[in-house]
Order: structure tokens, then sequence, then C-alpha cells
């Protein structure tokens, strides 16, 4: 039976795939009426399905409401395995973009007040973030040492290259994987790719954005996280650039390999995978670590830049950091998992880690509100700040964004890139954008809804809704 | 030797096209011989983020892939453009492909500055394992393969 004929109702906005043929564990999907026919395609569903069938995997494969397709694991899936009992680690499960990841820079200025002087910052924007192909990254490294350095402390080593502040590093995530960063286990190759990019957006769905908080949804968690109505934020999405993507390759490659030696046979080669602890889980999880910090450090390198484009050209360049999210990646954490607490292996390949009030990970002044989850929209809609919730779900897992509805390619024969920077600078956004192409095959009628995507995740019980942003310029990578 | 020019000639009993995928892209290639299959992928992949024109080459690179099954030599192969890509700032805009003695492949890629070429879409940085597909078909190979963009 297909998958989507299998999906049964399980709750408010979730859906259950019942177990059949290989499947350890069922599938649940989080997903509204309205969603439902984007989310319930048939790939989608067969990879959840396939996710399933993972040794050691708990609980669940689950699909949160921005799934779409993706190779080996669905965009938007969360699957948890267990250590102790053979638990697997899949460099699939984490994506090519390992550490791909969002974070949110508020302003002290109301946008009325940056208004004036929009055009010159996303000039002075465009100007100092790289974009695209080539033209290297904002932080040219002295030598090896020194990427050596970032794949080792990530943020941290940023910050003391003078990229910033120590008080970025308290809102930045550090040593959330639960395994140390092993510089040594990342490839020649892998190095090579990461030397010029540190400080770079790339290409693809990435991009710099400068909002303005349209609407406040919950007036405590807002003002614990620093945020009123009408602010100015700055949103920065890209991760670890080459350097992780051929880690993900590394690894995908080994474990294919490795896999007979355990036993382990998989529905699809992009789920190739070996327990967690074995010399090659071990080994990529020592590199997965190390591209997170390679991600951190070069979200932070384009924060500064970004400080400079402000100083340069609004009234002040003050942006603080609220916090820094990695919507790619692996990481080691307990969980109540039936009677017992368990070291489980949680993926989450486009989807954010979303921590309740009162987790001990959190810093001091965020811990009585809980996690910040940062979920960008598409261009000309809407980005959403969130807040992890008790119990939470999905291993305290949330959406990623809005999630592709349409191809690019679908999307490139209903718009063209200069019709539609014409469309968003009809409403007021500022667009710099690398290839006229690129901004068209991310165009918002490529995406769901965002604003049905969030509010299905807090009628899930994943996490509540704090604030809405609306975009006032787009660097678009 | 078989040679991929870029663009491609639909017309013709080799070429590529680029087919839906909803986050990313798939590229589908064919030809009269593996490598012919193997350089039209390569013109492919380019296809998605270069308009290579009528841009004159200057340099050529050697590419050289050890014998190992057909999937694994495309997903070499493609994972080496990207490389040069990536790290040299290097675009193929011609690629000459022979078969190895050995099993393997052998040739080289004409290349271009990066700056050269008019970039037209995202950059390719991985290539999946996720529905791949290389064989002869009818006297035909056809390849399919997934890349991350």
């Amino acid at each position: 039976m297909s998958p989507r004929r299998r999906l049964v109702p399980d709750g408010p906005d979730r859906w259950r795939i019942e177990r059949t043929g290989a499947m350890r564990v069922p599938g649940v999907v989080y997903a509204s009426q309205a969603l439902l026919p984007a989310v319930a395609e048939e790939e989608v569903l067969e990879q959840v399905a396939n996710v399933a069938t993972l040794p050691g995997i708990v609980s669940a494969s689950y699909a949160m409401p921005d799934v779409h397709w993706g190779y080996g694991f669905p965009i938007g899936g969360v699957a948890a395995t267990d250590v102790g009992r053979g638990g697997v680690v899949s460099p699939g499960g984490v994506g090519f973009d390992i550490s791909c990841g969002v974070r949110l820079l508020l302003s002290p200025l109301d946008a009325t007040e940056l208004s004036p002087h929009l055009e010159a910052v996303m000039d002075e924007l465009d100007a100092r973030i790289p974009t695209g192909l080539g033209g290297g990254g904002v932080w040219p490294l002295a030598g090896e040492d020194e990427l050596i350095a970032i794949l080792g402390y990530g943020a941290r080593q940023a910050v003391a290259a003078g990229f910033g502040t120590d008080a970025d590093l308290a809102r930045c995530d550090i040593g959330d994987v639960g395994v140390d960063p092993h510089p040594e286990t990342v490839s020649d190759r892998a190095r090579a790719r990461g030397r010029r990019q540190v400080g770079s957006l790339g290409s693809g769905n990435h991009f710099l954005e400068v909002q303005v908080v349209e609407a406040v949804l919950d007036e405590l968690a807002a003002a614990a996280f620093g945020l009123r109505r009408g602010q100015v934020c700055v949103m920065i999405h890209c991760g670890s650039r080459g350097l992780g993507h051929q880690i993900c390759s590394d690894h995908v490659q080994s474990m294919r390999a490795a896999m007979h030696r355990f036993g382990i046979e998989v529905p699809d080669p992009q789920l190739a995978c070996v327990p967690v602890d074995s010399a090659e889980g071990r080994a990529y999880l020592g590199a997965m670590a190390a591209a997170a910090n390679y991600g951190r450090a070069n979200r932070q390198a384009l924060t500064a830049a970004a400080r400079d484009a402000f100083t340069a050209a609004a009234p002040t360049g003050t942006l603080d950091l609220l916090y820094d999210v990695s919507h790619n990646l692996a990481s080691l954490e307990w969980h109540q998992v039936g009677h017992e607490l368990r070291l489980l292996c949680v993926h989450r390949k486009g989807a954010t880690r979303a921590l309740a009030p009162g987790h001990p990970e959190l810093p001091d002044d965020l811990r009585a509100t809980g996690q910040p989850v940062l979920v960008p929209g598409s261009m000309g809609t809407a980005s959403f700040v969130l807040v992890g919730v008790s119990p939470g779900g999905a291993f305290s897992s949330a959406c990623h964004g809005a999630g592709r509805a349409l191809s690019r390619h679908a999307a490139l024969r209903k718009i063209s890139g200069t019709a539609l920077r014409k469309e968003l600078e009809s409403q007021g956004i500022a667009v710099r954008a690398a290839s006229a192409r690129g901004l068209a095959e991310e165009a918002p009628l490529a995406y769901k809804d965002v604003d049905e995507v969030v509010a299905t995740c807090e009628r899930a019980g994943l996490a509540r809704r704090v604030a809405r942003l609306r975009p006032l310029g787009v660097v678009k990578g | 030797m078989a040679t991929g020019h870029l663009p491609a000639d639909l017309s013709g009993d080799r070429g590529f096209l680029l087919a839906p995928h909803t986050a990313d892209c798939i590229l589908e290639a064919w030809g009269p011989d593996r490598v012919t299959c193997l350089a039209e992928a390569v013109g492919a992949l380019v296809s998605v983020f270069a308009d290579v024109g009528d841009t004159a080459t200057t340099t050529t690179l050697p590419v050289v892939l050890e014998p190992a099954p057909t999937p694994d030599l495309l997903v070499e192969l493609l994972e080496e453009v990207i490389y040069t890509v990536d790290v040299f700032g290097k675009v193929p805009v011609h690629v000459h492909l022979a078969e190895a003695e050995d099993g393997g492949v052998a040739g080289d890629l004409e290349v271009v500055e990066a700056a050269e070429v008019v970039l037209i879409g995202s950059v390719p940085k991985a290539v999946s394992w996720h529905g791949l597909e290389i064989a002869e078909d009818g006297g035909t190979w056809r390849c399919r393969v997934v890349v991350d963009v």
C-alpha cells in the first residue's frame, strides 16, 4: 500500500504512517489540512517510511510541517536512534550542508528610523557580503592553522579574530551537538573547499535579510528575547559551504563501504549509516562537529560584516545577536524513551531544535522562556521567531522554514528573476541578488505558506509563535 | 574520445536535460557510449549555474578516474567538477573523456575562470546517491542523478 493511503489521523495536525515491511517504528507527519496536499506527496512519505527502517530508531520517523522531498531523508525530517542499542548515525540524516542555520541580529532602530538609510545600507551589505560563485569570504585565513582553529573552536575563534564580541557567544549554541569536534578527521579535500569561504553566503536558498518586526504574538517571550513591534532585525541564513558538503560526501562514501560489516541494509543509498558507537560513526560525528563549528564561524564573520555595513550607512551599527540555530545537524542528547532516560543520536535534517523552558542547556537569561526557534520564510513573505514549549514533540524539534512546494524548475516557469525583483520592489523590499535565475528559483510562490507552517507547529505542540518578521531588504546568495 | 560540448544538442544522439526536484536538481544525460554519457552529465551540471557562451578556454585540467562501478565513476566525475569550481574557481566548458585500458576513464576538462562565465543559477555543491542511475539501454547510455544546490 502506498504511504499516502496509510496516512491516518493521530491528533491535532498530526498523522501516522503505520509500520509495514522493514519499518521499525511508525512515521509521524505534522500537517494541517491545508498543508496536507503538499506534505503528503508519495516521494516525501516514502522517504519518511524509509527513515523508519534505520537500525536503532526509536519512537517514530518524524516529518515537520515544512517537510519536502529530499534525498534519502526528507527535508524536514527528525529521527533519533538509541546509541546504547546499536543506533546508527547517517550523514544523509544531517544533510550535505552541515550546520546550515539561521541567526537573528536585533537593531535598536525602528523601521521608520532606518527607512531614509535603507538603500545605502543595502548597497553596503551588497558590497560587503560575498555571494554566489567565487569571491572568497570576509575572513581571509592566515593559514592552515587558522582553519584548524575554526574547526576546533567555531564562533569562539571568529570572536578571537575580531569578528564579534563575547556577548555573541552566549547566544550561539556552543557545544550543542554533544560531540567533540575532531578537525584532524576532516579530509584534505574538505579543508581545501573551506579555506577561502569563511564569511560567505554561497547560493541556493541562502540569504541575508534586513527585516522589521511586523507583529508580536507573545508579549512575554518577545520581551525576554528583546523583540518589539517596528524593530529592525537582520537574519542570516547559510551553512558550512563546500567544507560541510565534502564531509558529508566523504562519509556517505565510507559508510556505503562499511555498512555490510555491521549487517546493515538501507532502502536508499543516501541513507548509508553505521552504528554511532563504531570507528566510522565516531569519525563522522567528529568531522560533523568540526563542520558545525565552521558553519557558526561563517555566520559570525558575516555578522561582523553586517555590523560594518550598518555602521557605515545607518544611524547605528549595533546589532545584538538574539540566537543562532543549526537546522542540519545530528546531536547526542538524553531523552526519556518509555520509562528510561536514553542517550539518543537525534538527526534533524531541515528541522530546528526547540528546547522547552527550563532546559539546562539554555543561556541563563533565556532559561525561563525557552529557546528561540528561528524560522526563515521565503523572500517577500515573512519569517518567524518561535519559542520551544513543554513537553514539545519529536525530541524537542520544530520546523526550519516555509518548505518548498515547487521545484526550482517550476518556479522558473512561473516567474522571471526580473519580474520577481520588480514585484518585491513594489512591496518596498530592496533586492540585491547574485543572479536573476537564482532569485526566481527562490520566489515566494515556490514555497508553502509559512504562516500555516508555523501555526501548525503551534497547534501540534512543537513550538509557539512569538513574532512575525517582514523583509525590508534581501541580499540573495 | 568523447567530447561534451555546452550547451547540449537535444536533437542528437547525445545530450542532457534538467528535471524538476523540489529542493535540488535532477540531471539527466545520454550518449551512444559510456564516456559520452559521462561527458554530457558534466555539461548538465555546469548548465545548472553557468552560461559559458562562447568563452575561450585557457586551461586544460586532467581527469583520471580509477576503475570502479559506473555509478561510482559518475559520482566521482561530478564531484571532481564541483571541487574544481569550488577550490580553483574554474568552470569546465568542454569535456574530453575516453575509456582507459584499465577499465577506468581518463581525459581532460577545458576550463575558464569562473569570473568569465555568466552566473545563471545556484551552484551545485554535492552529488547524491538517491535515485542515481546509469546504464546502457538499447544502444544508448543514460544517467540520472540528483545534485544538491
